[in-house]
């Protein structure tokens, strides 16, 4: 399933946890994994603005130069070798590079130019996060969050998102992780529509109608002898309240979740609010 | 491995969020403009508080360069009707403005031979007996680099050193408490250090100028006795916070020897253009110890004139100087100066005082721990040496009201509390450039800064009471 895993690391943020998760998919999915150092841009130009009445600009770009060349020995003697020591040891295949820019650009012209089944990053709250590679990433995006869970997965499906993929890659990653796994059906009846496979919308259901839907996809669901239950309320709220009782290490949640509000105009962007909101580590799938 | 590497100097652009700021500024202008003269104030004076919100927002919003902002300060006056140009830009000619000169082209000459590299590698070298001891080291040698040279070429020589040593280490950025601690010493280490003489910070020239304006001199020694107690207790204090907030995880501190002792080795033997430099800087320190406060020699000639020997033993060229003194800062540093000059011409700061005096308790004690507070808070979110510039001549007009607490006390409170920002990356040069290496988080920084500006507030406070008024009589 995941073949070649990308783990894009910002030089504002480094955290050992993806290293270890990335082996665990790796062992399982026989996978190739890159490591993609990069070294964002923003932080130093930000230094560069703070700092233009104090120093001159030769002192500024001497400083910007000795920063880059710190950050790169870094990256290479530091995080690379602590990397590629474990990828040795369990004879995983692995790459790495390191690159100056914009965290969410480099990340979407790396997964155009190479193929990458899975985009694995770490979140630090205080970092302002790149939310615009959550909407525009084509892969899935594993968004790992450093804190100490059960061994569970929670599988979010709902009438906003086509949930066709869902169910088994849960159960593929429960498999691979040896966590145990619920799969959760939301009925979002404050968007009363229902996602197709492609991804489209279709037009207003009554509650009957989505309630008869959930139950078509659960029949479906429960023949393959999987847990499933049910819920009618927000997407965002039932997640949160959901992933608070199970105590889950990861959610995984389709990608078409796009709600509508008042007059059909986006309700807002609920991906971001999840990783913003949440505490557990997060896995948007196609 | 493939390296892409683009080094650039961003410009502010003209976004819409920054022309709703010079909106902003224009409405108060104007609504200043508008508004009736209150009872006890001119024109002049009540134009000049409208300029020096103007200046804060400014200084804290940051949509042109900070420097831009003091150029701002210098045309608004006499565009305003507030002071003739004349008078206006007769007071970028001050004393200070001339130290701070002098003293960017000391200090350049200091960098250019890697005098303050060999210094910084020095004072290190005798810290390395265990991790604690060594992240003391680092702090204590910013704090001593920065009695002699602007705080932030000081952050800006530490980090890339300890950077090095970090990496030899093998030191996990963010992850490591060993790495957030050395680079927090080096940022704080720096700030604190910068209050123990008039060249650690701008604001220290501009609080004696503000304090010349009333007719009282001080001295680098004389600023030195009063700051200098400040540093050595705040240092230690704020280094037990910062060991005590990150417990350091490591014991082996042989790949930091191994990699100073590489560093000194690749700095070789002392050459002869450093040995002329550290001979210029230690007689141009000790000029200014004994003989800054005559009035016919003074901070600015000293200064100037160690800079003209620099010239003249070819430590130093024009384009050195180009290339080393910050010409920013000077403009901040007039604009900052006019602005005090016209709070105080105008009658406008009196007018503030008596307004603040009006609504406050005139406890003494409660004066000065609010002149800390409110200039900690200020520095935390705008410039140091604007936050200073802003309170500096409201607080020695505040004083002048109030029995128990003279100018001279307010101005070094002020002063002094305008170095201690501890929390904010945009708060200092200093934070920004550590936090840029990538070893602590923001969280990092806010959480230890708090108590780190506490502790300071108490520090400053007790020692104004217990030193300040009680032993020097300030």
């Amino acid at each position: 399933m995941f073949q070649n895993i990308l783990i894009p690391v910002s030089s504002e943020h480094y955290s050992k946890q993806i290293v270890y998760r990335s082996i665990q998919l790796a062992e399982y999915f026989k996978s190739t994994v890159t490591l993609l150092y990069i070294i964002e841009e923003r932080t130093m130009d930000q230094t560069d603005m703070l700092t233009d009445s104090y120093r001159t600009y030769y002192d500024r770009m001497e400083t910007q130069e000795d920063f880059m060349k710190k950050q790169q020995l870094n990256a290479t003697q530091v995080i690379f070798d602590f990397a590629s020591h474990l990828f040795e040891q369990k004879g995983i295949a692995f790459n790495h590079y390191i690159l100056y820019g914009e965290f969410s650009d480099l990340i979407l012209k790396e997964i155009k130019k190479r193929r990458y089944d899975l985009v694995l990053m770490g979140y630090e709250k205080q970092c302002i996060f790149h939310s615009r590679l959550i909407k525009e990433i084509t892969v899935p995006l594993w968004i790992e969050i450093n804190k100490k869970h059960k061994p569970r997965i929670l599988g979010v499906c709902s009438n906003l998102a086509p949930n066709e993929l869902l169910p088994s890659v849960s159960d593929e990653l429960s498999k691979a992780l040896n966590w145990e796994m619920l799969l959760y059906y939301i009925i979002d009846k404050s968007d009363p529509i229902i996602v197709d496979k492609k991804g489209k919308r279709s037009e207003k259901k009554t509650l009957s109608e989505l309630q008869q839907e959930s139950k078509r996809f659960i029949e479906d669901i429960q023949k393959q002898q999987v847990t499933i239950e049910t819920n009618i309320g927000g997407l965002e709220q039932e997640i949160l309240k959901k992933a608070k009782k199970y105590d889950p290490a990861l959610i995984i949640i389709g990608k078409e979740q796009k709600r509508r509000g008042s007059f059909g105009l986006p309700y807002g962007d609920i991906k971001r609010k999840l990783v913003q909101k949440c505490k557990y580590s997060l896995l948007f799938i196609k | 491995m493939s390296i892409i590497t683009f080094l650039s100097s961003p410009d502010r652009k003209l976004s819409w969020k920054n022309i709703s700021i010079f909106l902003f500024c224009l409405t108060i202008l104007i609504v200043f403009y508008l508004l009736p003269n209150p009872e006890g104030l001119t024109y002049e004076g009540k134009m000049m508080i409208g300029v020096l919100i103007t200046a804060a927002i400014l200084w804290i919003t940051e949509p042109i360069p900070l420097a831009v902002t003091g150029l701002f300060i210098m045309i608004l006056q006499p565009l305003l009707f507030i002071m003739p140009a004349q008078e206006v830009f007769s007071s970028f000619g001050n004393q200070a403005v001339f130290f701070l000169i002098g003293a960017f082209i000391i200090a350049g000459a200091v960098e250019k031979h890697g005098l303050h590299r060999r210094i910084a590698l020095g004072f290190l070298k005798r810290f390395e007996k265990s991790p604690r001891s060594f992240t003391f080291g680092i702090m204590l040698s910013c704090a001593l680099l920065s009695f002699i040279m602007p705080e932030h070429g000081v952050v800006a020589l530490f980090v890339p050193i300890v950077v090095s040593i970090l990496i030899a280490m093998r030191i996990m950025p963010r992850e490591s408490n060993f790495g957030k601690i050395s680079m927090l010493s080096v940022a704080y280490g720096c700030s604190i250090g910068s209050l123990g003489t008039l060249i650690g910070g701008a604001r220290n020239p501009l609080t004696i100028s503000e304090l010349s304006n009333i007719g009282i001199t001080v001295g680098f020694f004389d600023w030195m006795i009063i700051a200098v107690p400040v540093v050595f207790i705040s240092l230690p204090l704020v280094w037990i916070i910062l060991q005590v907030m990150f417990p350091i995880e490591i014991k082996d501190i042989s790949h930091a020897k191994k990699e100073i002792e590489a560093q000194v080795a690749i700095q070789g033997s002392i050459s002869r253009n450093e040995k002329k430099v550290a001979l210029i800087l230690s007689g141009t320190i000790l000029l200014w110890i004994l003989f800054s406060h005559y009035s016919y020699f003074g901070l600015a000639g000293i200064a100037l004139l160690g800079s003209m020997i620099l010239f003249f033993t070819d430590t130093i060229n024009w384009k050195d100087v180009e290339r080393k003194v910050p010409w920013g800062i000077i403009l901040l540093y007039g604009g900052a100066i006019t602005l005090g000059a016209g709070i105080k011409t105008t009658g406008a700061g009196a007018f503030i005082a008596a307004q603040i005096l009006s609504q406050v308790n005139e406890n003494p004690y409660l004066i000065m721990l609010l002149m800390i507070i409110i200039t900690i808070f200020l520095t935390e979110i705008m410039s140091n040496t604007g936050a200073v510039a802003v309170l500096l001549p409201i607080g020695i007009a505040v004083a002048q009201g109030v029995s128990g607490v003279s100018p001279f006390l307010a101005a070094m409170l002020i002063g002094l509390a305008g170095g201690l920002s501890f929390m904010f990356v945009i708060a200092t040069p200093g934070n920004a450039i550590t936090y840029s290496a990538g070893y602590y988080t923001l969280k990092d920084l806010t959480k230890t800064g708090i108590i780190a500006n506490v502790t300071c507030i108490i520090v400053l406070f007790t020692v104004a009471i217990i030193y300040w008024k009680g032993v020097l009589g300030l």
